[in-house]
């Protein structure tokens, strides 16, 4: 071997075709700790660790052998002590004296594989972390599924439950609460548009004697069947409550003094007329209508007030308060 | 694409394949003709029975360019690519499915079904014998005999009773080796580089969807292949059998041929001259004789 090549700054390895070493240069066999001695002869195999064995059969060898030469391969050598040295290798097939042969040369990269371990480590790292990320994301987006299903649950029961105690459980109408809620919703609408509404509050005459005299049972018939009978007569954007024992409540979403008389008085008709197993029913009924500055309770002491006119002029009778002071 | 189709339907016509075939080109049904594309898969030949050369791990359908050719006087030659390698087509690869060796066998038995074939002679390179070997558990009558070049039906170490010639630490250091030398990364790059040519407008397309698939099948593959262990299917094996065995193989020795002589039914063993993994690169020749030998045996 020339003398430039022995001590040239890289590693040469000249093989034949074999794989078996025919000679290397000074610098290898410092490298490596070998004697030229102990070389000859033996596979590249046996400076080869075991993953650089392995993938120098798997890549290397046949894109040597397909390709002729390879460039810029990663691989491992083994000294004599045992030491890894990695080196970044290129080979070629060529003829040498009319033989096969392939010649090596490497640079050991010792700082750079140092280098690049810390990389790849950063890499594995950061796809571990990565992975970890996604899993995480798609926890996270299943709990958060789970707490949307479960909020839409929460809004179902509650307003399930609203309604439940908007309502009289006995006759199905709004009870207090809710008719108070939509007293608030009619003022308001009021004020703004101006269209008067008006209430009735309606009482069942002598209801203490069904009570009496019939029992309970028969006296919460009477509550259910007048229930019934308001709601048939008013309008599907009307509102029916029971806000005492025997009171009940209907406000008239858009009716003035003479609708809601007229409506009242159907009312009172119809209980009145209709065929009761019992001594007949009747209901006496005080209406008032919205105006300027109206509150829940100023509206419901008007009509309490004519309530109480229709009670006083004999019951089973409709009294507007308007009509009181004429 | 229409040139690709005319010159693939005058290869069919050429070499006598299946009307099947011609028929699904002149209804102009491409879906038929879906697996070739997927595998890459070439025909050629003058023979009537079909002889199908399967590359090993990291390879592709090149590596049996010395060989496969001298088959073609007498066989009909059939080449291809597992997806993921090669000219496959990269956008069929999934993980779920490739992450066992099944994934690649159950490809090898459509291809057979594909292509009407019948009582193959199926020749498999290292982990393309395996694969082989599994797909001919699932459809044992599609193949007629198996040729096996250095195989292995497991890697790792399982002492004292088996000696795979590895340990864990040796396959994870190849798998970081394989990662430093950008093993799939050089395929992509190329790849990206190659479509960039045509459709410079799909280049950033492409590399956002090809990114990571790539590199991801050549990591996947070797640990499929290098962490499998199929010692215990070897006795259901019903196919004949050639084991073809080299010299100072380290990926497959000596001893792993035998056990799978021992365990594999109706096998043979034959010991190479040739050495390395690769014989069938490094010696061709008598690799060539020696398939041709096993052959005559049956």
């Amino acid at each position: 071997m020339n003398e430039q090549l022995n001590y040239a700054p890289c590693s040469y390895l000249l093989l034949a075709e074999n794989g078996r070493i025919l000679d290397a240069n000074f610098m290898l066999l410092q490298l490596l700790e070998f004697e030229m001695s102990e070389l000859k002869g033996k596979s590249i195999q046996s400076l080869l660790t075991v993953p650089s064995q392995t993938f120098y059969q798997l890549f290397v060898l046949p894109i040597i052998e397909m390709e002729e030469s390879v460039e810029e391969v990663y691989i491992s050598l083994m000294s004599k002590t045992g030491k890894e040295v990695p080196v970044i290798m290129n080979a070629i097939k060529q003829l040498n004296d009319g033989e096969i042969t392939i010649s090596c040369a490497m640079i050991a990269i010792k700082k750079r594989r140092e280098y690049e371990k810390v990389i790849l480590a950063a890499k594995k790292e950061a796809e571990e972390r990565n992975i970890a990320k996604k899993k995480a994301i798609q926890e996270l987006n299943g709990l958060r599924k789970e707490l949307e299903n479960k909020q839409q649950e929460l809004i179902g029961m509650n307003t399930m439950l609203q309604e439940l105690a908007m309502t009289d459980e006995l006759t199905g109408l709004h009870n207090r609460r809710g008719y108070s809620e939509k007293m608030v919703e009619c003022i308001s609408l009021f004020n703004k548009s101006g269209n008067p509404f008006s209430l009735l509050i309606i009482d069942i005459d002598h209801f203490k004697k069904v009570n009496d005299t019939f029992g309970h049972p028969i006296g919460d018939q009477v509550l259910k069947t007048i229930s019934q009978m308001i709601q048939e007569k008013i309008g599907g954007e009307d509102i029916a409550a029971r806000i005492g024992g025997e009171e009940f409540a209907v406000i008239l979403g858009e009716a003035n003094q003479r609708k809601a008389l007229e409506v009242a008085e159907g009312l009172r008709e119809y209980v009145a007329g209709s065929l009761w197993t019992i001594p007949t029913v009747t209901i006496s009924i005080g209406v008032a209508t919205a105006t300027r500055g109206v509150t829940e309770q100023s509206i419901q002491a008007r009509a309490d007030e004519a309530l109480y006119t229709s009670k006083e002029k004999g019951r089973n009778m409709v009294t507007h308060v308007a009509e009181i002071y004429m | 694409m229409y040139v690709i189709g005319i010159t693939l339907w005058y290869n069919l016509l050429k070499n006598k394949i299946n009307k099947y075939y011609i028929d699904a080109k002149i209804k102009g049904d491409d879906s038929m003709l879906d697996f070739i594309k997927k595998n890459n898969v070439k025909m050629s030949g003058e023979g009537e029975q079909a002889i199908i050369f399967a590359a090993g791990f990291g390879c592709d359908q090149t590596m049996w360019r010395y060989v496969a050719p001298q088959f073609e006087k007498e066989y009909r030659v059939i080449l291809f690519d597992y997806v993921g390698a090669g000219k496959s087509d990269y956008s069929a690869y999934q993980s779920e499915k490739y992450k066992t060796l099944e994934g690649y066998a159950q490809d090898v038995v459509e291809m057979c079904k594909e292509l009407r074939l019948k009582e193959v002679i199926y020749v498999g390179h290292s982990v393309g014998a395996t694969i082989g070997m599994l797909a001919s558990l699932q459809e044992p009558a599609l193949f007629k005999q198996l040729i096996m070049l250095g195989p292995s039906p497991c890697y790792i170490n399982d002492l004292p009773s088996y000696k795979g010639g590895f340990e864990r630490e040796d396959l994870d250091g190849l798998f970081e080796m394989m990662e430093l030398n950008y093993i799939g990364w050089a395929n992509y790059l190329s790849k990206v580089v190659m479509k960039n040519l045509e459709r410079p407008e799909l280049a950033a397309e492409l590399e956002g969807s090809f990114c990571s698939t790539d590199p991801l099948c050549a990591k996947e593959f070797a640990r499929a292949t290098f962490l499998s262990d199929y010692r215990h299917v070897l006795q259901q094996v019903t196919v004949s059998t050639c084991i073809l065995q080299c010299k100072d193989d380290s990926i497959a020795p000596k001893e792993v041929g035998i056990y799978m002589n021992e365990h594999i039914k109706e096998s043979a063993i034959f010991f190479m001259e040739a050495t390395g993994h690769c014989p069938h690169v490094s010696q061709p020749e008598e690799t060539t004789q020696l398939i041709f030998s096993c052959l005559a045996n049956i």
